[in-house]
């Protein structure tokens, strides 16, 4: 709650000064203000871009990728997996990483590894793809092929093909086939003069216990980052904006709080046991590696719910020895008529018990200081300090 | 011109006079002297004073002196002051400054004395002789009169004066002009000297003005500072605060025109100032203040009467309520401090009238309006309590006052008040119209489902649909919310005859009294009574084989003993989440599931005897016959004996109620399951030794029961020797039968035809092939589609196998693979060409890998322009295929070089590197993505790689919506067979059966959107309907879920989807319909059946309003009138 007081000690200054101090901050407050209203972008339209292909064509006109999905896109760098909102880019640019013009081969026969080659060749690229971001970062990758949908003036719609690999026909050349070389947009909600700063998250932690692993799960996209210690502090950078859970993982517990978007009391709204019934036997019925799959923690809705899935398997695997094995996970869930689906599957961690290892599994520790938290445009570095606590049976 | 009269001018007197005269001049010069030295001392200090203030307002102006400083410096000023008027001015004043001392300044001073008034002094005073006295007394003449003459004006030394002050005008001069020219510098100057303990902010080219400044706020409570700054704007803002832990410097964000910086929940005092630009704030006290905290929250829920469910407790800081309406709840809280109130309120939910959806307590917007407020008893300084009856959601707030005032935070939970939804009944078996001859029993197998508990389960039977009566009842104790109970009906015991019939349902009720006579109960099935068999209209999905109804009991069992399993390792100290008493609920859940599963096996094995005890019509002959005999009765005899047991033991489990008893019960559960599972896959494969050892198994002694040995003996020697003739008439048959391939369809006789009804799969495999189980999409990673090149020839290699000689009977053997033993070829490109051969055993193997836990970056290799195909006759068949074999569908994708090769087999990992091979076996059922060529139908959704496709079979997969894309190209598909399976991705080939659901294109998406208006209006029309349903107290039935349907109809529509809308309308359509005939049956009773009366007897009905009553009926009315009065 905050509130607002007036300070009762303002120096008593010369009139003259304060009128100018006054007219002065009239000015400073009023024009940037009308400045403003009128460079104010307009935000209920697409995104609009130009596409460059390697002929030296383009296209301007409203960018999207079909069903407004977005990008899927493997960090070669980080080697992770991104969902990156074309929202978040101002560009793309597609590096050839490997063209040649390759030769149709068979093999010799069967158990053979020699290649015959037949003479005939066709062209083949292979393409980096560098997302690059208003903040002049560039991340450098390759992509799941999508299909890049331009509206051009008068509502004609084209359909281009963002790819990893392009390959030709027999008789083609490599300059016979074009691809999308840029993409550029405007109006993604960065000005040129102000440059977003990367998102990136630092939280300092006082644990009762030695901290395991730290991670940063983003809501809007369902993706999870790894902090790293550094020093103190558990940090993580170059994060897309949104809204973050923090997951702490220690030697007995986890401390986290599944965010809920109309969360406004902060807490994991309950399921009723019909649901929680049906989810558990969804999850059964999954058939999955492990034995035992249940939902230790979760927040959300039929339209959206994740949860966090504890796995265990007693024995019985190609591992010589190891007796349970268990992991956790974070799966994300939403309900069709009567049935849950799950959406997502990510992975926290694991560990592998042998004969005579104790194996309790961990203690959930509901922290609300760990939910809901926001990275944003205006706000992009979130520095946060929290203390976990362990909470015994009963305790608040 | 001098002063000094002559000396002949004096006028001499007497020597007294003359001292006298010279006292006074004397006494004249010393006050003059004094004041000038009071006025030298006053010029000197105000010059001094001049100058310390102007040094240090000037200074202060500049180099804005902190408090100390200024407090000091004015503190030495005023010492320095004070001192330099005690010594310069008052010491002046109070000098005892005596006549000579006077004589002698005076001399000095004024030329022309002459040291004549200083020895006038001293001769007055000496004791002198005549003589001298006579000196003296001239001396004296001489001074007297010169004093007279002159005057003892200033002592002279002006410049002792002069000079300061001088500088005391000019610094005064100074400190005036600076005061006037500058008079915002001297201003503040003053102000910060003039009480220099006391904050004045210093002349800055920035002024902040900070919110909210000192502050008292509550403990956990945040605070926003704001430090909005004037005149020049700085850069950044810095805000530097001191708690317990030690002093910080945090930069402030700048929002809104002002630097702003939250302290979030705070528990400690903090002091805090802003550095911003040249201005510095003074420091803030921010006071925090303790508060009441409710540490425990204590739920007690007691049920309904009806529900017969004990009370639950619950404590901690969960504080939710879910209960079924009309729950007594009773809240206790305890409170870490001592209180002196505590409130309670509630807040319906908006617009709630009857409970809502019961799938997520949203008490978001509750209606803060209509809020209910109940003032807790208090028990003792920390605790109070209160008691509430459940009736509506929404969210309720505990709120405790401390013994200061200060409010605890508000604790809010949801309450989500539940219906009590009808029970739901479904007759299992059989499920359909039947006829029967009249000496049979008709078993009826009903489930029933309530979401508190089942009390009631009836048999009901009429005549007409219309009047029913029930044939047989039975009554449960509370909290079974699931039960299938099994009934007879017994045509002779009801006198039926050939040629009647019955109809028959089922009702179930929960314990509440419902005006809806439909709910619970079942569809109405008809009984018709058969003359023989020939008349028996048996489906033909009664005619499931004898074998896959046993695999699907084997099925049954396992996974009864796969929960069984998971209790004998049950845990209370596990870490899950949920409380003693979740857990508690959880392990009655599991083994209520336990119970369930054994009593279904059980119950199944039972009717699957009976379908088969028959003697069926077979051209296989009375070998077949035998065989499948011996089989019934070692069913039969499991279905008393060992499923019986375990049915037992599994109830008794469920009473153990946690700890060692529960694990070992389990245990012992166990052991009972497994023989019977391997009983159950003996007899399927069982050749008749094995079928003669289980007929003459000697049973143990079970329940108290002995079995007569002697009959198993016999009863086992018959049948060995029926099975001996059997393998005889195996023979002829088969030949008989193979030769039906070559007959054509129309010259099919009756044998021929019964032969092959016999032998047709059944509704179990079909019902295995519409099983849609939960679809493992989440575990496939996104693949890459954009290598569109295909390969254009396909060399396909048929093989054939020499089998093992254990090919068919391989123990099943699961491939459990953890994370550690999994790993990745990953081949950029394709060098290695291994050797592929076919199988020779069947698939035996299931694996099961455990998902990965990193990404991968699959390359997409090159494929070379010819794909080669290893292709043989198929070892599997569908119904051999059991979930034991069937592979687990995973997340791991490779580009496989050197690892594909040698035995072609199915497995969990999709391949892009299209070194795939047909093989000989089925394939899995597990989702499988990649590149492919043709291969065998299943359940993929990779890339097809092929030009042509030529049909090679596989498995019957079922529709369903996958995400890989539609791609471009055509295949050149010269498959002849009926493919199933659309995915709604993939390449087009030919023409095929009804397609996928998915995604409108735009024009349709259009047309839905005016249908989702129109479906408003119906909608709208239902809900006013179903109002005065409600007001006028007629039937609703389904009418509040056909709302509901058709509210989601609406949603998906708008939304572009039509999934599953014929469903939908016949769901939607038979509730309305049904809603009608209630409506119908209820209109005809209230009907007023006057108008079906005679004219004439109307008239006399509505004339007799006129008349008088009766004498004798008086009374009576009178009577009547009175009560109808009286009873308002």
């Amino acid at each position: 709650m905050n509130r607002r007081m007036r300070n009762e000690n303002t120096a008593p200054f010369a009139t003259s000064g304060m009128i100018i101090g006054f007219i002065a901050l009239f000015a400073f407050v009023l024009l940037p203000a009308v400045a403003d209203e009128e460079q104010s972008p307009e935000t209920d339209h697409p995104l609009i871009g130009k596409v460059t292909m390697s002929n030296g064509e383009t296209l301007t006109g409203g960018i999207s990728i079909s069903g407004e999905n977005p990008l899927v896109f493997y960090d070669i760098e980080r080697k992770k997996r991104l969902l990156v909102p074309l929202a978040d880019l101002s560009g793309l640019r597609a590096v050839v990483e490997r063209e040649e013009m390759a030769e149709k081969w068979v093999w010799k026969e069967e158990g053979f590894h020699e290649k015959i080659m037949t003479g005939e060749k066709y062209p083949v690229r292979t393409f980096f793809l560098d997302l690059l971001y208003p903040d002049g970062r560039k991340v450098r990758g390759h992509v799941i092929s999508a299909t890049l949908y331009v509206e051009v003036e008068g509502g004609e719609r084209q359909k281009l093909k963002l790819v990893r690999k392009q390959t030709g026909e027999v008789g083609q050349e490599l300059k016979d086939l074009a691809y999308v070389s840029a993409v550029d947009f405007e109006g993604n909600g960065a000005k040129p003069e102000t440059p977003a700063t990367p998102g990136s998250a630092s939280i300092r932690i006082k644990s009762p216990e030695k901290i395991l692993k730290v991670w940063l799960l983003q809501y809007e996209q369902d993706q999870i980052f790894e902090a790293a210690l550094q020093g103190e502090i558990y940090a993580a950078a170059n994060l897309p904006y949104g809204t973050y859970d923090a997951i702490v993982e220690t030697e007995s517990s986890f401390f986290l709080q599944f965010w809920k978007p109309d969360g406004s009391r902060g807490k994991a709204a309950a399921l009723a046991p019909v649901n929680m019934a049906g989810l558990e036997e969804m999850l059964k019925q999954v058939g999955d590696f492990f034995q035992t799959q249940r939902v230790v923690h979760w927040a959300g809705s039929p339209e959206k719910m994740r949860g966090l899935i504890l796995s265990e398997r007693l024995g019985d695997t190609t591992l010589p020895g190891a007796e349970l094995i268990r992991r956790y996970d974070v799966f994300v869930f939403h309900k069709v008529e009567t049935e849950w689906k799950i959406d997502r599957r990510l992975f926290l961690s694991r560990n592998v018990f042998y004969k005579g290892e104790s194996s309790p599994a961990r203690k959930i520790n509901p922290t609300r200081e760990l939910s809901g938290l926001k990275i944003t445009g205006e706000n992009p570095k979130l520095e946060i300090e929290v203390s976990l606590i362990i909470r015994r049976e009963g305790q608040p | 011109m001098s002063d000094i009269p002559p000396k002949d001018a004096l006028k001499p007197g007497t020597p007294s006079e003359n001292y006298a005269a010279l006292e006074d001049w004397i006494a004249s010069f010393r006050r003059r002297w004094r004041g000038a030295m009071c006025l030298r001392g006053i010029m000197v200090l105000a010059a001094a004073s001049g100058l310390v203030c102007l040094i240090l307002f000037a200074g202060d102006n500049v180099a804005r002196f902190p408090a100390w400083v200024r407090t000091s410096s004015l503190a030495a000023s005023v010492i320095m002051f004070a001192c330099g008027a005690a010594v310069l001015v008052v010491k002046p004043l109070i000098l005892k400054l005596n006549n000579e001392i006077v004589a002698a300044r005076a001399e000095k001073l004024i030329p022309g004395l002459e040291n004549s008034v200083i020895n006038a002094v001293q001769f007055h005073k000496a004791g002198l002789s005549a003589l001298e006295r006579d000196l003296a007394d001239a001396q004296l003449s001489e001074a007297a009169a010169r004093a007279r003459e002159i005057r003892p004006r200033n002592p002279g030394d002006w410049r002792a004066i002069r000079k300061p002050g001088l500088a005391a005008l000019v610094l005064s001069a100074t400190f005036l002009a600076y005061a006037i020219l500058l008079p915002r510098a001297f201003g503040n100057a003053w102000a910060r000297f003039w009480m220099p303990w006391k904050y004045v902010p210093p002349l800055t080219d920035t002024r902040l003005e900070i919110t909210p400044g000192d502050a008292e706020i509550l403990i956990a409570e945040s605070l926003l500072v704001e430090a909005a700054p004037r005149g020049v704007i700085p850069e950044q803002a810095t805000i530097v605060f001191k708690d317990q832990r030690g002093e910080k410097r945090e930069k402030m964000a700048f929002e809104g025109g002002a630097f702003v910086f939250q302290f979030a929940a705070l528990a400690s005092d903090v002091r805090y100032r802003v550095e911003a630009g040249d201005a510095v704030s003074r420091n803030y006290t921010i006071k925090v203040k303790p508060r009441p905290f409710i540490e425990s929250l204590k739920i007690l829920c007691e049920f309904p009467d009806y529900l017969g469910l004990p009370p639950i407790e619950q404590e901690g800081r969960g504080g939710d309520i879910q209960a079924v309406t009309g729950t007594k709840v009773s809240l206790s809280i305890r409170s870490d401090s001592p209180i002196r109130a505590a409130v309670w309120r509630f807040f319906p939910e908006r617009g709630a009238g009857d409970p809502g959806s019961p799938d997520v307590a949203d008490a978001s917007a509750p209606a803060t309006d209509n809020a209910e407020e109940i003032l807790m008893e208090l028990a003792g300084e920390r605790e109070a309590s209160c008691r509430f009856e459940l009736r509506r959601n929404g969210a309720y707030q505990i709120e405790a006052t401390g013994k200061a005032g200060t409010p605890s935070p508000p604790l809010i939970h949801s309450v989500l008040a539940l219906p009590d939804n009808p029970p739901r009944c479904e007759i299992v078996l059989p499920g359909r119209d039947a006829s029967i001859p009249p000496d049979q029993k008709f078993p009826v197998h009903a489930r029933a489902t309530d979401d508190y508990g089942v009390r009631t389960v009836e048999l009901l039977l009429s005549d007409d649909g219309k009047q029913w009566r029930v044939g047989d009842s039975r009554s449960f104790p509370p909290g079974g919310r699931a039960l299938t109970e099994a009934f007879e009906i017994d045509p002779a015991s009801l006198g039926l005859e050939i040629g009647q019939n019955i109809l028959y349902c089922v009702r179930t009720g929960d314990g509440l009294e419902r005006q809806d006579e439909n709910a619970g109960r079942s569809i109405v099935y008809r009984l018709s009574i058969a003359s023989d068999k020939a008349d028996q209209k048996i489906s033909d999905s009664d005619m499931e084989s004898l074998e896959t109804g046993i695999r699907r009991l084997i099925k049954k069992q396992t996974e009864a003993q796969d929960k069984a399993l998971i209790l004998s390792k049950w845990s209370e100290k596990d870490g899950a989440e949920t409380d003693a008493a979740g857990k508690q609920e959880l392990l009655a859940d599991r083994c209520a599931a336990v119970v369930l599963e054994q009593s279904s096996v059980r119950d199944e094995t039972r009717a699957l005897v009976q379908r088969h005890a028959p003697a069926s019509e077979s051209a296989k002959g009375a070998a077949l016959e035998a065989r499948k005999s011996a089989m019934i009765q070692v069913l039969a005899g499991m279905a008393d004996g060992e499923m019986e047991d375990a049915w037992r033991k599994a109830d008794a489990l469920r009473k153990t109620g946690g700890g060692d008893a529960t694990r070992n019960a389990a245990g012992e559960l166990m052991a009972v399951q497994k023989t019977i599972i391997e009983k159950l896959k003996a007899l399927l494969g069982a050749e008749e030794d094995a079928l003669a050892s289980l007929l003459a198994a000697k049973k143990e002694e079970i329940g108290g029961e002995t079995v007569d040995r002697d009959a198993a003996r016999k009863l086992a020697e018959e049948l060995l020797q029926k099975i001996a003739e059997y393998k005889e008439e195996q023979k002829k048959t088969f030949e008989a039968t193979r030769a039906l391939e070559k007959k054509p369809v129309e010259d099919f006789t009756e044998a021929d035809l019964a032969a092959i009804k016999e032998a047709q799969q059944t509704e179990a495999k079909w019902a295995k092939y519409f099983e849609e189980k939960v679809t493992d999409f989440s575990k496939l990673p996104p693949q890459d589609f954009a290598d569109s090149a295909v390969a254009k020839e396909l060399f396909e290699i048929w093989c054939e196998v020499k089998l093992a000689e254990d090919a068919f009977t391989r123990k099943t053997v699961e491939m459990a693979v953890p994370h550690e033993q999994s790993g990745l070829e990953l081949a950029e490109s394709l060098e290695t060409n291994l050797e592929k051969w076919l199988m020779d055993v069947k698939d035996f193997q299931k694996w099961n890998m455990e998902e990965p836990t990193q990404d991968y970056d699959v390359p997409i290799v090159d494929l070379p322009d010819e794909l080669e195909d290893l292709i043989g006759e198929l070892l599997d068949s569908e119904e051999s295929m059991t979930e034991d074999l069937e592979d687990v569908t995973s997340g791991w994708m490779d580009s496989i070089d050197k690892g594909a090769g040698w035995g072609t087999m199915d497995g969990p990992i999709s391949n892009m590197s299209a070194q795939g091979k047909t093989g000989n076996l089925l394939p899995n059922q597990q989702e499988i993505g990649g590149r492919s060529g043709e291969g065998r139908s299943g359940k993929s959704s990779g890339q097809f790689v092929e030009e042509t496709a030529t049909g090679k079979g596989g498995r019957d997969t079922p529709t369903r919506l996958t995400p890989d894309p539609f791609e471009e190209g055509r295949v050149q598909d010269t498959s002849t067979d009926p493919v199933s399976g659309s995915t709604g991705g993939g390449r087009a080939s030919g023409d095929g059966q009804e397609g996928l659901r998915g995604p409108a294109p735009p024009q349709v998406a259009e047309q839905l959107v005016r249908l989702a208006q129109k479906q408003a209006e119906i909608v709208n029309k239902a809900e006013s309907l179903d109002h005065g349903l409600k007001v006028y107290r007629y039937p609703r039935g389904g009418l509040p879920q056909a709302i509901g349907e058709m509210r989601q109809t609406e949603e998906d529509m708008k939304a572009g989807r039509l999934r599953d809308y014929s469903r939908t309308q016949k769901v939607v359509l038979g509730n309305l319909r049904e809603v009608k005939d209630a409506v119908e049956r209820q209109k005809s009773v209230n009907r007023d059946t006057g108008s079906a009366l005679p004219k004439q007897m109307r008239t006399e009905i509505v004339n007799s309003l006129s008349e008088k009553a009766p004498e004798k009926y008086k009374d009576m009315l009178g009577d009547y009138y009175k009560a109808l009065t009286e009873s308002r």
